[in-house]
């Protein structure tokens, strides 16, 4: 089709044609062109099929808001084809038509269907048989869906980012009123960002002949020092964080202040077959002309219910479209009337359309006197012209969602038939359409009296500078209020100066055809249907037809959704009320609200020679951990047979000092730590008030006033939680400092382990020098370390802490000093084993949130004769005077069968009675060991119980000792 | 305080300290020095890339050997233990402040006060906080060494603040945020410093063993931009051209 | 900083000031421990009852992101509003 000769405000570039391919056919479009404008240009009328019955769609608002032209582009769904610019070579497809646009076979639900598909029939139809339901199921996931997503792309083929922005002001929205809201607020100095929907700021000035006021203003903010954001909707409004998305980025934007400069949405007309190609609002029609250069039609007739349909007929004739006629549903002369007039369109005044005619696109359309648009009492009265476009327009709903989000309340105003705003939020400002304020002489005062506001809400002083202005613009607002004067030119005249029809004025369509929501293909019918059925609040509807869940969000279907249910109901509006307005107030594709995938991972210092050593690396908590080096029973061996080293930098690690510490850590821990002597270190348990485990570790004293608390590995961070908690409660004379990252630590563990540690150190490792829980500092491999003999796997060992930065030196230096000895790394799971063997708990592991320390054989830990008070004592006491039901005890069972982490523990009767904690395969012991709950009963040495694990039912051994050296003689040696 | 002694890192016998983004920044092409007994990313393979990103773009550089050392006490005591061991320096809330030596001296609460040096400068600093914590019990003062708890990298450039906002809610802008401005807060979803040390350098830091983690993040989110790492001593050549 | 009243998204801390909510770890209504030995219905009380006001509430956070400090703060449950913040003992 050939595009209309030069419009002035025309965004195409005409000397620099691109292409791209539509299902594969080329496609020719100028820069500037959307996908939408370059495929209309090639003479395409439909666009899409729609959700349910597969009917024909095409452009209807040619601004972003319905979902008539939603694509894919390069394989990436959801696009909207009348704002996504064309690119040169990128691939665009339809969606949800098999298998063309043309040809659809699942156009047959239209044919057949309608009938017998009313919403929520397939919960319905689909309930019997049972049976059946899978089938069901899977016919209708195939059938539901508007697009499909390419199963294999890399992660980073489309990446996202988040962006944090603060600033003193956000305007949403670059239309008229925003632009000078922004160019207001920053000219005081106010740190502003403008999001808009559109390509370029202006919004409907950019194609109601004000584009060239439009790019000043554009100009003038970004001069002012606005960032304006383009093609960037604003997707919700979360107390103060609204998100706006702008492509691949998800702008956060957190203001202090907000203006709200939203607009409104024309609103289309409910009518027979109103959803055939060819249907347009009117600002679609006018954007494909003006910024485009493309005729939307030949032959138009337009209907409207406002001055915006009269202005439309305007600007489409010196467009070159015929205009058949004009049927305005108010019934008082409008003064624009007489300028149609005398242009020589026909208008028709208290008349409407209530039907559409034609099989692929529009031929004809009904136009009929309101007072009798029943279907029959039309074709009786009506008349029927020839046409291949009619332009609706059923007035404006303000575009309140995100206002709405913000705090904003609507009412119902009876005069102008919308809802508008009647009370905002602190920090919250409207202007322009979206406050009533959308007539030419009132968007500018408005605007920049938002501006102004919110620049005074931010300083003080700023108010001062700007009252005598702001007071002027109130007057200038409150006087535009009154009538215009007569005689003004359409163009330039408000479009809600006459009264537009009450919503039981309008024609009461109920035929199957006539769509309310084109997203989910809702009727009229549907909506009276949902109500008949009890649906009868706006909130319920909406939820039986989906009426406003679609794409568009309910900016097509809200106005006629409420005016059709006050209706059914008897209601007026303002007793329905309006839904409430949820995010995202745009479709926006999902992985742009993921982000980018970063997930914290912390890692040793030696985490690299981890990897080089070809370990199996997995998380452990928030650590990736190496949990062997590829033979764990071998690993676990060598400790025994020789040494070995494990890295333990996991570990928490907490410099506990102060005046207080000992009396601290008594407060905190199940026994005494204040007698513990410097350079020992003691075992110890925390337990909450009711007296449950909360973690475990040792507590070294390195001197009077400093104590150095190891806690386990995925409780370090709850334990510093904890500590500090605690200490700001009480206030004691103590410093805390959590310094987990800033050691390494490795255990160096084995009968070998005094040889291999002797000749890295200068410390006297002899037995009776650095004996069992002695804490020592010295320099290992050169590097100044602390050193604890302590024995969680069971064998002589050395816990050796020393500054991060030489994790990997250290680690080095031992593994190089033992070779002679055959040392071998090991990883977390021979360490299981090995702690196993001695019956070492692993909280979390062993125990739970209801385990208390006598329950898991930690009684010894238990100092109920401490003078002073400690967190858990009062529980504990009372605990220990009433026996545990269940207790912790280890099991042997003869080699082979492995019973689940999880497998249940029976008792005589054969009821379930404990559950299996822990459960390895010892090579060193030769048979399978583990640690469960049992009944108190059965917790005594050589008790039988038996354990059920999926089915298999295994006896084993109760052993409530160390399972390796009971004595702890190799531990002391 | 010789009980703490351990966590200092100051290794004899030839053993260097190593940055937890040392793999990663080999990885980049970076050419290893030795310098104040840390292992150095002093540059990489195209120094005017290095001064571009610094200049017009954005770039980062592992700071992680920074001296960082943790001063505990009470309020009152703890403004007289900074003020000795700085010569001077007084401290405003959520304001750090520099002494001569080019020391910061950073208030994380009214009782813990965060101090970071340059490695060369680490001994003399350690020592003067040690010596000013060290009175009698009555002012009970604390010195934590955790330079290797805390791993370290400078945004620098024109677009820091943009790389910033890739990955962190917090404000920096200049306003809010000055020169000395200090802000505790998440970074990249993990407990973290903020230190605004000039115009266009943001000092962020975290955990030791987020280190490798937090260079993933930022060199991820400074490629959009166009940026990416640069040495130690192209930072020192920009500051340099700044102050001139 | 008085313009931000919501806890949902910032929350003030005393010695950082304003930071997103995701820095803190929520420590839960104030329940004073008990001073002496508690009756077992005092323990009780004091381990697992909760008064779970709709209203003003006094409760624990944690600035875990941030400085690692505890603090209270005065919130309405119904709205989210928070009056003051301060620490123990300045409330």
């Amino acid at each position: 089709m050939a595009r209309l000769p030069p419009q002035p405000a025309e965004r195409i570039e005409r000397e620099r044609e691109i292409s791209f391919t539509f299902d594969g056919r080329v496609v020719r479009a100028f820069e500037g062109d959307t996908i939408g404008s370059a495929l209309f240009a090639a003479g395409r009328r439909t666009f899409s099929r729609s959700f349910k019955y597969h009917r024909r769609r095409g452009l209807l608002c040619c601004s972003g808001s319905c979902p008539n032209c939603l694509v894919a582009v390069d394989g990436a769904p959801g696009a909207r084809a009348c704002t996504e610019p064309a690119r040169d070579g990128i691939s665009v497809k339809h969606l949800n038509a098999t298998p063309s646009l043309e040809l659809d076979v699942m156009s047959l639900t239209d044919a057949v269907g309608g009938p017998f598909t009313p919403p929520g029939f397939y919960y319905r139809t689909f309930m019997r048989p049972r049976r059946l339901w899978p089938l069901y199921e899977w016919v209708l996931r195939h059938a539901a869906g508007l697009g499909r997503l390419e199963r294999s792309r890399s992660e980073r083929a489309w990446r996202t980012e988040y962006r944090r922005r603060h600033a003193d002001v956000l305007v949403v929205g670059g239309g008229h009123a925003g632009l000078a809201a922004a160019i207001a607020a920053a000219e005081l100095g106010a740190d502003v960002v403008l999001a808009d929907e559109g390509r370029e700021p202006g919004g409907r000035l950019l194609w109601e002949g004000g584009h060239e006021l439009a790019r000043a203003l554009a100009e003038r903010a970004r001069a002012a020092g606005v960032e304006v954001l383009r093609s960037a909707p604003a997707l919700a409004h979360f107390d103060g964080l609204v998100p706006v998305w702008q492509g691949d980025t998800l702008h956060q934007v957190r203001a202090r202040l907000h203006v709200y400069a939203t607009g409104a949405i024309e609103q289309p007309l409910v009518f027979e077959r109103n959803d055939l190609p060819g249907v347009m609002l009117s600002g679609g029609a006018r954007r494909l002309a003006a910024l485009y250069a493309l005729r939307p039609g030949e032959r138009a007739v337009i209907a409207t219910t406002c001055d915006r349909g009269l202005a439309a007929a305007l600007a489409l004739q010196e467009a070159g479209v015929e205009i058949a006629a004009v049927a305005d549903a108010r019934g008082a002369p409008s003064a624009a009337v007489a300028e149609l007039e005398a242009r020589g369109i026909e208008t028709l005044q208290g008349w409407t359309v209530t039907a559409a005619h034609g099989r692929r696109a529009v031929t004809r359309a009904t136009l009929a006197p309101l007072a009798s648009a029943g279907a029959r009492a039309a074709e009786a009265s009506g008349r029927t012209l020839e046409c291949d476009l009619i332009v609706v327009s059923g007035g404006d709903a303000p575009a309140s969602a995100l206002v709405a989000q913000a705090g904003a309340r609507a009412a119902y105003d009876g005069a102008s038939g919308q809802f508008v705003l009647a009370e905002l939020p602190r920090g919250v400002f409207a202007a322009g359409e979206l406050a009533g304020d959308g007539a030419p002489e009132r968007v500018a005062a408005s605007g920049e009296l938002a501006g102004l506001e919110a620049a005074a809400a931010l300083d003080a002083s700023l108010a001062d500078v700007s009252r005598e202005r702001m007071s002027l613009l109130r007057e200038q607002l409150a006087s535009a209020h009154e009538p215009a004067p007569a005689g003004a030119a359409p163009a330039a005249r408000a479009h809600d100066e006459l009264p537009a029809p009450a919503h039981d004025e309008l024609p009461a369509p109920n035929g199957a055809r006539a769509f309310v929501c084109y997203c989910e293909d809702v009727t009229a019918k549907d909506i009276g249907r949902g109500v008949r059925e009890g649906y009868d609040s706006i909130e319920l509807c909406k939820r039986f037809t989906t009426v406003t869940m679609g794409p568009c969000q309910g900016r097509m279907c809200q106005r006629s959704s409420v005016g059709l249910i006050a209706r059914e109901t008897g209601q007026e509006l303002d007793a329905v009320g309006t839904p409430t307005a949820r995010p995202p107030w745009a479709a926006v594709p999902l992985g742009v609200l993921a982000g980018r995938p970063i997930e914290p991972a912390k890692r040793s210092s030696i985490h690299g020679r981890h990897r080089e050593l070809g370990a199996r690396v997995q998380w452990a908590g928030d650590w990736r951990r190496a949990y062997d080096y590829g033979d764990p029973e071998g690993e676990a061996l060598a400790v025994h047979a020789s040494a070995g080293l494990i890295d333990v930098s996991t570990l928490g690690k907490l410099l506990v000092r102060g005046p207080d510490a000992g009396e601290f850590l008594d407060r905190l821990y199940t026994n005494r730590i204040s007698t513990l002597k410097p350079g020992r270190v003691r075992y110890g348990v925390l337990t909450s008030d009711a007296g449950r485990i909360i973690d475990d570790g040792t507590i070294g004293r390195l001197d009077e006033a400093t104590f150095y608390v190891t806690t386990t590995s995925s409780g370090a961070g709850a334990v510093e939680q904890w500590f500090s908690w605690w200490l700001a409660d009480w206030g004691l004379g103590v410093h805390l400092s959590d310094v987990t990252q800033a050691l390494a630590a490795v255990n160096l563990a084995g009968p070998r382990s005094r040889a291999i540690l002797s000749r890295l150190t200068d410390l006297d490792c002899a037995p009776e020098a650095f004996t069992y829980l002695d804490a020592r500092q010295g320099r290992v491999a050169g590097v100044g370390a602390l050193l604890l003999r302590i024995g969680f796997v069971g064998e002589l060992g050395y816990e050796i802490h020393f500054p991060a930065a030489y994790g990997e030196h250290v680690w080095d230096a031992i593994l190089a000093a033992g070779e002679p000895e055959e040392i071998r790394p090991f990883g977390l799971e021979p360490q299981r084993i090995l702690r196993l063997q001695k019956q070492h708990i692993l909280v979390g592991q062993d125990t739970d949130s209801e385990s208390t320390p006598l329950g898991a054989a930690l009684g010894w830990a238990v100092k109920l004769d401490k003078d002073e008070d400690f967190i858990g004592k009062w529980a504990l006491a009372h605990t220990a005077e009433h026996p545990a039901p269940s207790a912790l005890v280890g099991f042997t069972l003869p080699d082979g069968f492995v019973p689940t982490e999880g497998a249940v523990v029976l008792d005589g009767s054969g009821a379930v009675a404990g559950q299996v904690t822990s459960a390895r395969r010892s090579r060193q012991l030769g048979c399978v060991i583990g640690m469960a709950w049992v009944p108190a009963a059965l917790a005594g040495d050589g008790a039988s119980v038996t354990i059920a694990d999926n089915g298999t039912r295994v006896s084993a051994s109760v052993v409530t000792e160390p399972f390796h050296d009971p004595a702890g003689e190799l531990l002391r040696s | 305080m010789s009980a703490l002694a351990f966590l200092t890192p100051d290794a004899v016998g030839g053993a260097p300290a190593r940055s937890p983004m040392h793999r990663l920044a080999s990885a980049a092409g970076a050419r290893a020095r030795e310098r104040d007994g840390w292992q150095i990313a002093s540059g990489y393979p195209d120094p005017g890339v290095e001064r571009a990103r610094l200049g017009e773009g954005v770039a980062f550089v592992d700071r992680s050997s920074l001296c960082k050392l943790e001063l505990h006490a009470g309020a009152p005591e703890l403004r007289g233990v900074v003020a000795q061991a700085s010569g001077g320096v007084r401290l405003e809330p959520r304001a750090a402040a520099r002494s001569s030596d080019g020391t910061w001296w950073c208030p994380v609460t009214p009782s813990r006060v965060l101090a970071l040096a340059e490695p060369g400068r680490a001994a003399t600093v350690r020592a003067a906080a040690l010596a000013a914590a060290g009175g009698p019990l009555e002012v009970y003062a604390t010195v934590v060494d955790v330079t290797c708890g805390l791993a370290a990298l400078t945004l620098a450039g024109p677009l820091a603040a943009e790389l910033l906002a890739r990955f962190c809610a917090i404000d920096v802008r200049p306003e809010i945020t000055p020169v000395g401005g200090f802000r505790p807060g998440s970074i990249a979803r993990t407990p973290g410093y903020l230190l605004r040390e000039r115009e266009d350098e943001l000092l962020v830091l975290v955990g030791w063993a987020l280190g490798e983690y937090l260079w993933t993040v930022v060199a991820d989110a400074a490629e959009r931009l166009g940026g990416g790492p640069v040495g130690a001593d192209a930072l020192a050549e920009h500051r340099e051209r700044a102050g001139a | 900083m008085s313009s931000i009243r919501v806890v949902s998204f910032v929350l003030e801390c005393p010695f950082c000031g304003v930071r997103e909510v995701a820095d803190f770890a929520f420590g839960g209504e104030i329940t004073p421990r008990p001073r002496a030995t508690p009756s077992l219905r005092e323990l009780s009380e004091y381990n697992y009852f909760r008064r779970n006001v709709a209203g003003v509430q006094r409760e624990w956070w944690y600035h875990r992101s941030g400085c690692r400090s505890w603090f209270q703060a005065e919130r309405d449950t119904r709205t989210n509003e928070i009056r003051r913040v301060g620490l123990p003992g300045e409330l």
